[in-house]
Order: C-alpha cells, then sequence, then structure tokens
C-alpha cells in the first residue's frame, strides 16, 4: 500500500478562481525518500498541510495509507496525522518552556499508537527518546535542559527526533536545514536519512535549495504541478 | 493528562503574569470572604451578646435604644426605672429571675454596671453561656467590683487592686477618692460588651453618687449654696445622705418629677433584665409593664429588637455583598486580559501541538484549564487569607472590637461563592479558547512569528 497516493487533486484557497496547484498523479512508496523543490509562494507548505490532513483538497481524493483524507472527519484526520507521520517545521520546532526531551517525547503524546510501538512503559519510551537524540548527534546529557538554551542546529535535530519517535511511516519536513550552514546540513540529512532506513520511513523533504536533492531517491517540483 | 501538564508548564514558564494573576484573584476572594464574614461575625457577636433573657425593661423609650443602653452599653438612657417599679416587676408572679441594671458610671474608659448578684447566675450570652470567673468571686461587699476580661487585661488589674469609680461617661474627671472599691473577681472572656465593664452592686453604685445633683459634684462651698438654693431640695450633705434624702422625700412629696429626676443618679436603674417561668408568658407580661400605671415603661424581646436594629444594616449589607463581587469579577477580568496578552505568543506553540496530532479541542482545552487553574489558585490563596486574617483579628483585636467568627472552615455559601468564581473563570476562559481554536484552525501548520 502506498503511504501517500494523490489522485486528480485540485486545491485553491476559498477566495481564489485559479487553482494554486493540480496533481494528476502522485505516490510514495514505504520507505521512499522524496525532494520537493520550489521557490516561495509555490504551494510546498499547503502540500504538505494536504498531506497532513490539515487541509483538505479542493477536488480529487488523498489517501494516507489506503484512507481518503476527505472522507475523515477533522479528529480521524488529527489521529492519522498523530498516529503515523511526523512533522518538522522549518525553525521554532520545540515549545521554549519543555526539556529537550520532553520535546521529543511530545510526539507520542497524543498517539496511543506510537506509544504501543515503543511499549506504553515510560523508561523504554524515555530510552528510545535518547537513544535517537544521540543518533541525531545530540549529547545525552542535554535531554533535561529547556529547549530555549539551545542552538538551532541542536534544536532541529530535537525536531527531527520527536518526529521520528514511535517510527511513523511517513515523516514531512517544511525546509528543515534552511537555518543551518552546509557542514551542519548534510550531517543532519545524512542522520535523518539513517533512521528513516532503520525503520522505513517515508520523507516528503520540502526545500527551496537543490544542494541536496542528489541524495533522495526522487525529486520532483512543485511549478510541475501548475498547469 | 498531557494538557494539564503543558498548561502547568506554560503558567510556570509565565510565572510572575501568572503568580500576579493569582494574587490578583486571591486579593478580591479575600476581599469577599473577609467582608462577608465580618457581616456574619458582626451580626453574629451582635446576637449573641444576649441569650436567655425574655424580656428587657426600661424607662419608655425606643426598643432599639434600650437594646442598645442595656445590651451593647452604647449611650445612656435619658431615665430610669424607679425602685418601686422594679420591686413590683421582680415579684410579678411569671417573673422566674430579674436582674437590675445601673448604668451610667464610668472607670478608666470602662463601663461600670451597678446590679446585683443575680447577674452572675443569669445573665447568658451565646448559647446560653453563664459569666464565669476567671479568678475571685462575686461581690460580697458594696465595694466589691468585678471586671470584665478586656479591663483586667488592658489596665493590669488583679485581685484585690484598688480602684477608684468615677461619676458620668465621659471625660471621668471628678474620682471619688473615698470609695476605693477592690477587685474581687475576674471574668473569664465572654466576647461581648461584659468583657469591657465592671460590675459593682447597687450599693456601690449609690456610694459612688453620693452628694451629687443634676451630674454636679458637690461644690466646695457648698454650704453656702445650701442656703441660698434651699427651695431646690437638692443639696445632701456627703455623710447622711440617706436620712437626708428621705427627709426632702416626705417634705416634698408632690414635687415628683423633681424626684425622679433626682432618682437618675441615686437609685433608679437604666433596665431591668427578666427571666420568665415560661415563653409563653412573655407577651403577657410585656403588656403588663407597658400597662403600669405612674411610670411609663417600655418591654422589648431581645431578640425581635436584635433584628429590628439589624435589618437597619441590611442595606449596607447587599452594597458590600455586590461590591464583593464586582471586586472578584475585577480580578477575574485581570485574569482574562492576562490570558489574552499571550495568545499570539502562542500561535507557535499550538502549530507545534497540531503538528504532534492535537486537534483544536485539545489545543483550546490547555487555555480554559489555564484559566480555571490560575483561578482555583487564586481562590484557594484567597480563601486562606481570608481565614488566616479573620482569625487574627479575633486573636489580636477581637476583644477590643467584640468581634466574633466562630467557622475556621468555609460555610455552604462560601463554598458557593468560589464555585461561582471558578464557573465563571471557566466561562471567561472560553473566550481566549475560542480565539485560539479559530487561530489553529486557521494556521494549521504555519507557524506565525
Amino acid at each position: 500500500m502506498n503511504v501517500v497516493e494523490m489522485n486528480d487533486v485540485e486545491f485553491s484557497w476559498e477566495n481564489s478562481t485559479q487553482p494554486l496547484f493540480r496533481v494528476s498523479q502522485f505516490q510514495v512508496t514505504p520507505g521512499q525518500r522524496l525532494f520537493v523543490s520550489g521557490g516561495s509562494g509555490a504551494g510546498k507548505s499547503t502540500f504538505l498541510s494536504l498531506i497532513a490532513g490539515i487541509l483538505i483538497p479542493t477536488r480529487g481524493s488523498i489517501s494516507i495509507l489506503g484512507k481518503a483524507t476527505n472522507k475523515l472527519t477533522f479528529a480521524e484526520r488529527d489521529h492519522l496525522r498523530a498516529h503515523h507521520m511526523g512533522y518538522i517545521f522549518q525553525m521554532f520546532n520545540l515549545i521554549p518552556y519543555l526539556s529537550v526531551l520532553e520535546n521529543v517525547l511530545l510526539g507520542l503524546r497524543f498517539s496511543s499508537i506510537k506509544q504501543a510501538r515503543l511499549g506504553h512503559n515510560n523508561l523504554e519510551q524515555e530510552a528510545e527518546a535518547k537513544r535517537l537524540l544521540n543518533a541525531l548527534g545530540l549529547n545525552s546529557n542535554l535531554a533535561n535542559v529547556a529547549a530555549r538554551n539551545l542552538s538551532v542546529g541542536q534544536q532541529q535535530r530535537v525536531a527531527a527526533a520527536r518526529a521520528l519517535l514511535g517510527d511513523p511511516e511517513l515523516l514531512l519536513a517544511d525546509e528543515p536545514t534552511s537555518a543551518l550552514d552546509a557542514v551542519n546540513c548534510a550531517q543532519f540529512l545524512e542522520l535523518l536519512f539513517t533512521e528513516c532506513q532503520r525503520a522505513n520511513i517515508a520523507l516528503i523533504y520540502v526545500s527551496h535549495d537543490q544542494t541536496s536533492a542528489a541524495n533522495f531517491d526522487r525529486q520532483i517540483t512543485m511549478e510541475s504541478f501548475h498547469s | 493528562m498531557i494538557l494539564l501538564t503543558l498548561s502547568l508548564k506554560s503558567m510556570k514558564n509565565r510565572a510572575l503574569s501568572s503568580t500576579l494573576t493569582i494574587f490578583s484573584i486571591a486579593i478580591s476572594v479575600a476581599l469577599f470572604l473577609g467582608v462577608n464574614r465580618i457581616r456574619l461575625g458582626a451580626k453574629e457577636s451582635f446576637a449573641r451578646t444576649i441569650a436567655g433573657t425574655d424580656l428587657i425593661v426600661g424607662a419608655r423609650t425606643s426598643p432599639i435604644q434600650l437594646l442598645l443602653n442595656s445590651v451593647f452599653h452604647i449611650g445612656t438612657p435619658d431615665n430610669g426605672v424607679s425602685q418601686a417599679s422594679y420591686e413590683r416587676i421582680k415579684n410579678l408572679p411569671e417573673v422566674a429571675w430579674s436582674v437590675p441594671l445601673a448604668l451610667g458610671d464610668s472607670h478608666r474608659g470602662f463601663r461600670v454596671v451597678g446590679s446585683t448578684a443575680a447577674i452572675f447566675d443569669h445573665l447568658q450570652y451565646g448559647a446560653n453561656h453563664a459569666l464565669a470567673f476567671e479568678q475571685g468571686m462575686g461581690f460580697q461587699g458594696p465595694f466589691d467590683a468585678v471586671i470584665g476580661a478586656q479591663v483586667a487585661k488592658q489596665l493590669g488589674y488583679h485581685l484585690d487592686q484598688e480602684m477608684i469609680l468615677s461619676h458620668g461617661t465621659e471625660h471621668a474627671m471628678h474620682h471619688h477618692a473615698d470609695h476605693a472599691f477592690k477587685v474581687i473577681g475576674i471574668l473569664k472572656k465572654t466576647s461581648t460588651p461584659i468583657d469591657h465593664s465592671v460590675i459593682v452592686c447597687l450599693e456601690g453604685i449609690r456610694a459612688i453618687h453620693e452628694g451629687w445633683h443634676n451630674g454636679l459634684p458637690p461644690a466646695p462651698g457648698h454650704e453656702h449654696e445650701h442656703e441660698e438654693e434651699h427651695d431646690e431640695h437638692e443639696h445632701h450633705d456627703g455623710h447622711d445622705e440617706h436620712e437626708h434624702h428621705d427627709e426632702h422625700e416626705h417634705e416634698h412629696h408632690a414635687n415628683e418629677e423633681h424626684d425622679a429626676h433626682d432618682h437618675d443618679h441615686h437609685d433608679s436603674l437604666s433596665a431591668i433584665l427578666l427571666g420568665l417561668k415560661a415563653k409563653n408568658l412573655t407577651l403577657a407580661v410585656q403588656t403588663k409593664i407597658h400597662g403600669f400605671e405612674g411610670e411609663p415603661l417600655s418591654a422589648i424581646l431581645p431578640g425581635l429588637t436584635f433584628y429590628e436594629l439589624w435589618s437597619v444594616i441590611e442595606s449596607l449589607e447587599l452594597s458590600l455583598f455586590v461590591i464583593g463581587m464586582i471586586v472578584i469579577l475585577a480580578g477575574i477580568l485581570g485574569m482574562l486580559a492576562a490570558i489574552m496578552t499571550t495568545l499570539n505568543e502562542r500561535r507557535r506553540e499550538i502549530a507545534i501541538l497540531r503538528s504532534v496530532g492535537a486537534n483544536p479541542w485539545q489545543v483550546s482545552t490547555t487555555l480554559v484549564l489555564e484559566a480555571f487553574i490560575l483561578a482555583t489558585l487564586g481562590s484557594l490563596l484567597g480563601l486562606i487569607l481570608a481565614t488566616v486574617s479573620i482569625f487574627s483579628i479575633q486573636f489580636f483585636a477581637s476583644a477590643d472590637v467584640g468581634f466574633y467568627y466562630p467557622h475556621l472552615m468555609p460555610t455552604l455559601f462560601e463554598v458557593g461563592i468560589l464555585g461561582l468564581v471558578l464557573l465563571i473563570s471557566i466561562v471567561l476562559g472560553l473566550v481566549p479558547a475560542w480565539k485560539t481554536y479559530r487561530n489553529s484552525l486557521a494556521d494549521g501548520l504555519s507557524i506565525r512569528t
């Protein structure tokens, strides 16, 4: 089963007659790494919001793991996201007053399924959170530091750990490295790939920067959705 | 559970603002509860001042005036009850006991109450407590005095202490050094005006007044005056007053008014407390006393008159209540304002929560929770503040004001008010929650900064 499947999808904002984009056919298979490029205003974030179930298409259907999002209720789409997806923002990923570990564990709090995958035991969940932080190059003694005290690079790693925790089927990343320098960016991607591969997580990675595009299994541009 | 944790941590993050909000609610709640408890305490202290007395008899006057004079020792009656009437009332078949009260004198600012030993047996307060002695006993001789707990405390008096009683209540400058009284008993604290009283027997009161007329002490050249104003027949020689007095009474029997006036300061009584043999005799005895020939008297039911008096204060009570509620509302609105100002900075947090799968409902619930928690902590703190202050008042100042508020735990009414405070805060918490709900739908996963 495809992780994401789109058929004849059109999306336009309420007050606009012109659709933002059209997608006739689009699939993401399990564990696939997809690079989506596009300039600002091309609709990259909207595209991710459609997949995340925050928005529903004006026409056509989007299925996540076989479930058509336009046939689900608000709450069901939120559950779908909670159970089967991870999300990394461009920046400001963390709740500043929670500790690093609490921010990572936040990824489990709204999903019984993710928790079940790790075992309901708090210690097991924490152990996995700490393993991910380590795997992403963060020293585990940062676990109890308040998130606001981290550098931007460190914050993005914590965000990645949160998105990966509980082994969701799909990881959505909205320009997660745009605030990082080239060296950090390459390292971040490599670690992200390793973890995605380990748990067979499909990755949809959106960026305006083509530099790292070659490392992905597939590349598409938002422009190809504009007709 | 995670929502509660998030709310708590979010509040902790805004510790200063949260603390100020909690304190502003606490102060408003404490103010409300405090005012309410003082109101109830005042009512209760008022109501418990006298118990077990069926009727209070005095010269004809308004019931409230008589109650204020006789029970609260506020003001002095203009006229008294004659000894003759006292004897008559005392011997009415329905009367079980009687306690005469002669007021109008003072000792260093404390009221002197002239009475009989019956006062220690029959005067009751609160839940029918009789007066009890901390030390010593009731008076034995005419110059024995029993003092209230506050008199002993404030003047530092002990048993066998000598004290000079003076005539009149204000600026009692004329001391009668001839008649030094001796403290023979000290009463236990009652939190009623008795604590501020010096109780002596009626003979003692008469002794203070020897040689006094119309509130004036014997003038130094009284022999001369005696000659000049002989027709007034008021000037007694301090040493054979009774004889002299009787003589005058006999000689000028026709001049009743004059004699009655004289009696005010000699052996007339300010009031008489009566206990009847049965409660259902009260109205009959009241009617009987009202109908006394020769002397116009009033007989009042203390409980009834008390409520009459209290009803005067009731409109004030209502305005205090309304003001209290408005103060609480202001406190809650302050909290609402504090939460509303944080909404923009929260949009970022809300997008994060949405990205990990929280739905808009859950996100907005954190705000209602926050309002609820702040209001709960504020109310509890307010309750503690009010309880501590009211008890401090009772311990440190109670005696001075005779204030009595017996409840340590909040009353049902107060619990209701606190419940209302929480309900209002939840309802008002829906405002930022609704705004957040709208924001979270509009923002989705885009982070507004």
